[in-house]
């Protein structure tokens, strides 16, 4: 089990975060998105518990090109079952069109956690196994808990 | 009953006349085989009324059958999501004829307070329904209700749609009704 000291080393080294906080958890580059997974199940984070996106939408003349585009936001979450249940979270930024390296070959119960987080954000993660919706119907047309999705679209045949 | 009429010397006659439909409709209504399609919290008040307190058995609505092939009446008993829409209408065309449909509460019925994208406002957007019960979730009186509402239904070969009515007015209508009563 790492230390905090030796957390804090890891993620200044390897991924270049230096600032964070337990509201503010460290935000890594998505290409290291998996990377860090990976360093973190080799220390006893072994338990997937859970991938949560949202949406932000574009920001009209931010200087970031992120931003003004508009991103999704993920947070992930492991636990170590082993040493006293600690949690472990980091945040990524993906562009609405970019796509995440899938956690699925790491921790298999990644599978329908990003299934959900597709269907209803539309996250593409790559090289995910089944990449198809989990909870709407297969020909739902666009992402309910994006912010720009009108609540009243209609969507036959039911309403 | 009053559909069957005792032949010639009163009640001890020993035959009866009746037409076949009647017949018919008087065997099916008592022995209702119901497929509960149970999918949110509407499940624990069908418990209460399926348990021997309320005891829909006394109807002959008592066995339930976990196959659509062996029920005669299909109780859709909780929010129905888009996504189970073709799963109930698939359970619905499995089931033999006759088969009666009975929309257990609001959601059921009308999608209840779900205004959103992923909830069907109402069942009958898929399958007719016979019965709707409203009420989130309804008394077991009100099922009772409905039950007996369908079994009529049954008797007399109607196949409107019917809704179970408060057993007794609301306190404002109440009040309307002194009111014009008073005129």
């Amino acid at each position: 089990m790492p230390t905090p000291e030796e957390f804090r080393a890891l993620l200044e080294d390897d991924f270049g975060v230096s600032e964070w906080s337990e509201k503010q958890p460290p935000l890594i580059e998505a290409v290291d998105h998996h990377r860090l997974a990976e360093v973190l199940k080799e220390r006893g984070y072994t338990l997937y518990v859970f991938v949560v996106a949202s949406h932000r939408p574009g920001v009209e003349g931010a200087e970031d090109a992120l931003t003004a585009a508009g991103y999704i936001e993920l947070a992930t979450g492991l636990r170590s079952p082993t040493e006293n249940s600690q949690l472990a979270i980091w945040r990524v930024r993906v562009g609405l069109d970019e796509q995440l390296a899938t956690l699925v070959d790491l921790f298999a119960g990644a599978d329908w956690q990003e299934r959900e987080q597709f269907d209803l954000v539309g996250v593409r993660f790559a090289g995910h196994p089944d990449p198809r919706r989990l909870m709407l119907p297969e020909d739902w047309e666009g992402h309910p808990l994006r912010r720009d999705y009108a609540i009243n679209t209609p969507h036959p045949p039911w309403r | 009953m009053g559909e069957m009429t005792f032949g010639g010397g009163g009640e001890d006659a020993n035959f009866f006349t009746t037409k076949f439909d009647a017949l018919l409709g008087w065997a099916r209504k008592y022995s209702l085989f119901q497929y509960p399609f149970v999918t949110a919290c509407c499940g624990m008040e069908f418990m209460a009324v399926a348990s021997p307190r309320y005891d829909m058995a006394r109807f002959g609505a008592e066995a339930p059958r976990f196959s659509p092939r062996q029920a005669d009446v299909l109780w859709v008993v909780g929010t129905v999501s888009q996504r189970q829409g073709p799963v109930l209408k698939r359970i619905y065309e499995q089931m033999t004829e006759p088969k009666w449909v009975i929309s257990f509460g609001t959601c059921a019925s009308c999608g209840g307070f779900y205004d959103n994208y992923t909830t069907i406002p109402g069942i009958d957007k898929v399958i007719p329904v016979d019965v709707y019960i409203p009420g989130c979730p309804p008394r077991p009186e009100a099922v009772l209700d409905g039950l007996m509402l369908l079994m009529d239904k049954i008797q007399n070969g109607n196949k409107d749609p019917i809704v179970v009515p408060p057993r007794e007015l609301p306190k404002l209508a109440q009040l309307r009704v002194k009111k014009e009563a008073a005129r």
